[in-house]
C-alpha cells in the first residue's frame, strides 16, 4: 500500500501513470492542504488493472482528482472519500474511453461525515464496439453532516449498438439541512449536430470525433495544468483517432 | 446554377414535396414563401442532403452535377450553404475549432494546403466585422450561450467564411428584432456578387425590402404554384395565402 501525506496548509500536484496490476493508495490530506491529482490509465488490451483509493481530507481541505481512461483490458476502481474535517471540499472527474471488448468499472463513495463540506463528480464514457463501462457513485451524508452540498453528474455516450453503460447515481442521507443532486444520462451522438457539422462540409469521421471529444471535454477542463490538460486532450484524440500505442512502450507492448 | 425538376420527397414515410420544379441562375435572389406545413424547409433540407429526408422522385442539377448523389459535406464543397432554422448548440466544439476543421475540410476537397494560423484567425477576424459578431464567441462552444440574435448571425458568419455560391436561408429573420434583421440582411447582401445565388425563406415584408428578390415562389401542399416577382411577395403580405389556395382549388 502507497500511502501519501499532505501536509497541512501546503499545496500538491501530482500526476500518476498506472501500470497492468493492483495499487492500492491510501491519502490524507491535512487541515487546509490542496491536492490537485491527474492519473492515466493507458494499457495494453490484454491487460488488467484494479486500483483502491482511499482519500480522508481533513478540515478545509481541496483536493481535485481527475482520471483519464484510454485504453485497457479490464480496469477496476474504488474510490472512497471521507471528509472527515469541516469545509473540505472534493472534486472528481473521469473520462473512459472504451472499445472492443474493454470492460471498466468504477465504484465511489464519497461520504460526507463533518458539517459544511462540498463534493463533486462528474464523470463521462464514451463507449464503443462491444465495450461496457459502468459507474457506481455514491454520496453518504453521515447524520450530523449538516450544509452538505454535492453535486453528481453521470454522462454515457453510447456509439455503437453492441456497447453498454451501466450508470448508477445514488445518494444516502442522514441529515435533513443538505443540498444534494444527482443525475445520469444515457445517449448516442447527437445526428442533429453531425449533420450541421457535415453541412458546414465537415466530413462525417471528422465530426464524430469532435463530438466525442467535445463530449469528454470538460472532464479535460478540470485539470489545472495547462501543459497537462493540453497534453491528455491531445492524447484523447489521438485514441479516438485510433492512433493511439498503448502505455508508451512498455515491456508489454507488441 | 441549381435546377430542381419534379422532386417528390419524404420525411418519416409522409410524401411533403409533390413534384418541385424550380430553377435559379446564376447571381439570383428567390424568395420561398408559403404556409407552415407546405414543405419550405423540407424543400432546403433536401439540397443540402439531411439523412431524414429521403427523396421518392425527380432530380436536382447542382451547376451540372447530380446533386443528390453527393454526400452533404461534399454538396458544402461544391458551394451550397444552409443557414438552419435553429442553429444548433455544440458543447465542447470551439467556434474556432470548427471553422478550422471546415475551412481546411473545403481546401483538402480542392487539393490544397490548410490555411496556417495567422491567415485563418485573419480570415475569422474579418468575417466577423461583418456581422458583428465579437471575437470572444471564437473562443465559445459552437452556438453555446449564444442568443437567437447571435446565433443568425453566427450563420452568415459561418457563410462569409465559407464563401458558398448558392445561400439557403431558411427563415434567417425569424426571431430577430429590427436591428439584428437589418446587420443580418446586409451582411447577406455584402456577400452577394454576380455569381452567387439565393433561395431564402420568409414571412416577413422586411426581409423582401433588405433583399431585393428577383423572383418570389409560393409553395403550397408541396408544388409551387404561383411564381412572381417581389409584388407577390407584398400581395401576400397583405392578402394571406387563402386566395392563392383557392385559386389552386378552382382550378
Amino acid at each position: 500500500m502507497d500511502n501519501y501525506i499532505i501536509p497541512a496548509g501546503q499545496s500538491v500536484s501530482k500526476f500518476l501513470q498506472f501500470s497492468p496490476g493492483e495499487d492500492h493508495i491510501k491519502v490524507t490530506v491535512e487541515e487546509g492542504a490542496t491536492l490537485n491529482a491527474c492519473s492515466l490509465l493507458n494499457m495494453p488490451v490484454g491487460t488488467e488493472h484494479s486500483v483502491t483509493l482511499e482519500m480522508d481530507l481533513m478540515a478545509h481541505s481541496t483536493v481535485n482528482l481527475v482520471s483519464i481512461t484510454l485504453k485497457t483490458g479490464k480496469a477496476v476502481a474504488n474510490v472512497h472519500v471521507r471528509l472527515i474535517g469541516e469545509g473540505a471540499d472534493v472534486k472528481l472527474a473521469g473520462a473512459v474511453i472504451a472499445d472492443a471488448e474493454q470492460n471498466t468499472e468504477k465504484h465511489i463513495l464519497v461520504e460526507h461525515v463533518a458539517e459544511g463540506c462540498t463534493s463533486d463528480m462528474l464523470y463521462k464514457q464514451v463507449l464503443s464496439g462491444q465495450s461496457t463501462g459502468l459507474v457506481h457513485g455514491k454520496v453518504l451524508v453521515q447524520p450530523g453532516a449538516q450544509k452538505s452540498a454535492s453535486e453528481q453528474t453521470l454522462a454515457n455516450l453510447c456509439v455503437s449498438q453492441e456497447a453498454r453503460a451501466l450508470s448508477q447515481p445514488m445518494l444516502e442521507i442522514y441529515a435533513d439541512d443538505v443540498k444534494c443532486n444527482h443525475g445520469s444520462t444515457i445517449g448516442k451522438l447527437d445526428e442533429t449536430a453531425l449533420f450541421y457539422m457535415r453541412q458546414r462540409g465537415i466530413p462525417e469521421v471528422e465530426a464524430r470525433l469532435l463530438l466525442q471529444h467535445a463530449f469528454v471535454n470538460d472532464v479535460l477542463q478540470r485539470i489545472p495544468n495547462e501543459d497537462l490538460r493540453e497534453r491528455l486532450s491531445h492524447l484523447v484524440e489521438h485514441r479516438f483517432r485510433g492512433e493511439l500505442k498503448a502505455c508508451n512502450g512498455c515491456s508489454l507492448c507488441d | 446554377m441549381l435546377e430542381i425538376r419534379n422532386l417528390h420527397a419524404c420525411v418519416e414515410g409522409k410524401e411533403i414535396l409533390k413534384g418541385v420544379n424550380l430553377t435559379i441562375r446564376d447571381g439570383e435572389v428567390h424568395v420561398l414563401m408559403g404556409p407552415n406545413g407546405s414543405g419550405k424547409s423540407t424543400l432546403s433540407n433536401v439540397l443540402v442532403g439531411n439523412p431524414k429526408y429521403e427523396v421518392t422522385e425527380g432530380e436536382i442539377l447542382f451547376n451540372g452535377k447530380n446533386l443528390l448523389e453527393l454526400s452533404p459535406e461534399d454538396r458544402s464543397h461544391e458551394g451550397i450553404f444552409m443557414s438552419f432554422q435553429a442553429p444548433i448548440e455544440i458543447p465542447g466544439v470551439s467556434m474556432t475549432n470548427f471553422m478550422r476543421a471546415a475551412v481546411n475540410a473545403k481546401r483538402k476537397y480542392f487539393g490544397e494546403e490548410p490555411l496556417n494560423a495567422s491567415d485563418f484567425l485573419k480570415l475569422l477576424r474579418e468575417k466577423r466585422k461583418l456581422v458583428g459578431l465579437d471575437a470572444h464567441f471564437m473562443s465559445r462552444g459552437v452556438n453555446e450561450g449564444f442568443s437567437g440574435g447571435e446565433r443568425k448571425r453566427n450563420e452568415i458568419f459561418q457563410m462569409a467564411v465559407l464563401e458558398p455560391t448558392f445561400s439557403i436561408l431558411d427563415e434567417t429573420d425569424s426571431g430577430l428584432d429590427v436591428d439584428a434583421l437589418r446587420i443580418v440582411a446586409e451582411g447577406f447582401n455584402q456577400l452577394r456578387t454576380p455569381k452567387t445565388s439565393a433561395m431564402v425563406i420568409t414571412h416577413y415584408q422586411r426581409m423582401l425590402d433588405y433583399l431585393k428578390p428577383d423572383f418570389v415562389h409560393v409553395l403550397v401542399n408541396g408544388q409551387i404554384v404561383r411564381d412572381g416577382d417581389a409584388s407577390l411577395g407584398y400581395e401576400i403580405e397583405d392578402r394571406g395565402f387563402d386566395w392563392i389556395k383557392d385559386e389552386v382549388n378552382n382550378g
